[in-house]
């Protein structure tokens, strides 16, 4: 039950962060295959069926072009960030910055300025403030 | 010779696969997705086969293939999101399928209920037409449901379009309900004098029968009936003034007045269906006001088969609101909004 929950808030917040590593990505160009072994060699494996899906809805957006080209006697279809899509891409860039500051302020211990009657002796926390491995736990 | 029997297993497998995966692509974009997969899979088994030395076997492609997913689930993928009713209407949907649940299926199933109870048929031809009603009704349920769910499909396709979605005004949402208890007991207050009134006046209806028929009192005499069920209706009256005197001394217990209304709701259940079995409750002192007593007559039962409906419907109301208020009043206090 546990897992499942876990899994389907991983997804969730995987699903944007996805994009903007497609986005970041394509700022060279690549074609499907090379795009998800570009991506995992970074640590970020992405499916086929997530991949495909999600550069047609971004191309249909305008945020990716694309084009069929021969290499090494096959077609490929590559794509590329379009100068819409780079705009975008510096712009999701910042909301994700801003958003892990805002999240590491929010996981930051907060010192006691006084030892209160509720105040940890140990950690000097008040209570409902817990270390960040404590709250993973 | 067909074209799989030309190719080798693997790569007639990887065919196979695209081609089912085609099925369900949208015409259009078929060939286009297809070519794409297509080279993805290719340059896959190619990276495989330069890890192992060797040629894929049919049985190592068919893994592979079954790790990407049956063919129906990856060409979902590639189809736009589609909902019969979005996230925006159907909380209205929920809704009104549950006003048509709580007015129309639950009060008709215990109509039936009732119908079957009170009755007591025994012949098989008896029961098997009230078998026959019950599948009439989910007949008709289903088909409510169904006309509800393509109309809310149909304005859920037109309210996209629409700017009514968006623009809306906060001040025009109605008014915070705030029901203190002080509001409770100047209700029950109120309903504690005119209960008192309701009384004193039934208690004098056997003394002065014009209290009630006015003059045709004096060509008009009550039937037998009421003589069995007026009694009920005096401790159904007094049950409703110690209903607000609890009210009034307790406010705060919000479980007691419709746990109690439906004990209340049952006794007069009882008094409706001693009514309707009878059709006679005035009779003439002469035949020359007969008429008269046979529309009042008339008149009467089709007052207590209304009472009846409302009661049931109220029934439902009561349990409704007492499960809910007994669920409420068990779990902590949630904070106020204003």
């Amino acid at each position: 039950m546990d897992t499942a929950i876990f899994e389907n808030l991983r997804l969730e917040l995987r699903r944007g962060s996805l994009i903007l590593a497609v986005l970041a990505q394509l700022r060279t160009e690549h074609y499907g295959y090379a795009l998800r072994k570009a991506l995992e060699s970074h640590g970020l494996a992405i499916d086929e069926n997530t991949l495909y899906p999600l550069l047609r809805r971004l191309e249909t957006q305008g945020l990716l072009m694309s084009h069929w080209r021969e290499e090494d006697k096959r077609n490929k279809r590559f794509y590329r960030l379009s100068p819409q899509g780079e705009i975008v891409l510096y712009q999701l860039l910042n909301e994700n910055e801003a958003m892990h500051t805002a999240i590491d302020r929010i996981m930051a211990p907060v010192p006691s300025p006084q030892t209160g009657p509720g105040t940890n002796p140990e950690t000097g926390l008040e209570p409902e403030v817990l270390e960040p491995k404590e709250q993973l736990q | 010779m067909t074209a799989s029997q030309t190719q080798s297993p693997s790569k007639d497998l990887v065919a196979r696969y695209l081609q089912a995966v085609g099925f369900w692509l949208p015409r259009g974009q078929k060939q286009d997705i297809l070519a794409e997969l297509s080279e993805d899979l290719r340059s896959q088994i190619e990276d495989r086969e330069s890890d192992l030395g060797r040629a894929m076997t049919e049985s190592e492609v068919s893994d592979l293939l079954k790790q990407r997913g049956r063919p129906i689930m990856v060409a979902a993928q590639f189809l736009p999101q589609r909902s019969l009713i979005g996230p925006a209407l159907y909380p209205v949907y929920i809704f009104v399928l549950k006003i048509v649940a709580l007015c129309y299926v639950i009060p008709w199933l215990l109509v039936w209920f009732g119908i079957l109870l009170f009755h007591r048929t025994e012949t098989a031809a008896h029961l098997s037409g009230e078998w026959h009603s019950l599948g009439t009704l989910w007949t008709v349920v289903f088909t409510q449901f169904g006309i509800i769910t393509l109309v809310f499909a149909a304005i859920d396709r037109v309210s996209v379009k629409t700017p009514c979605v968006s623009d809306w005004d906060p001040r025009k949402l109605p008014k915070l309900k705030v029901e203190t208890t002080t509001k409770r007991r100047v209700n029950a207050f109120a309903g504690l004098i005119f209960g008192i009134f309701g009384l004193l006046w039934l208690l004098a209806i056997p003394n002065y029968p014009f209290l009630i028929i006015g003059p045709a009192a004096y060509f008009l005499k009550g039937a037998p009936i009421w003589q069995t069920v007026y009694w009920p209706i005096v401790v159904l009256s007094i049950a409703s003034i110690f209903e607000q005197l609890v009210i009034l001394i307790r406010p705060q217990l919000t479980w007691f007045p419709p746990t109690f209304r439906i004990a209340t709701t049952l006794l007069a259940a009882w008094i409706v269906n001693a009514l309707l079995h009878t059709q006679t409750y005035v009779l003439p002192a002469n035949q020359d006001v007969a008429g008269l007593a046979g529309i009042l007559n008339i008149c009467i039962l089709i007052c207590a088969g209304i009472w009846g409906v409302t009661l049931v419907v109220g029934l439902v109301i009561y349990i409704y609101k007492a499960f809910r208020e007994i669920r409420r009043t068990s779990q902590p206090a949630a904070p106020h909004l204003a």
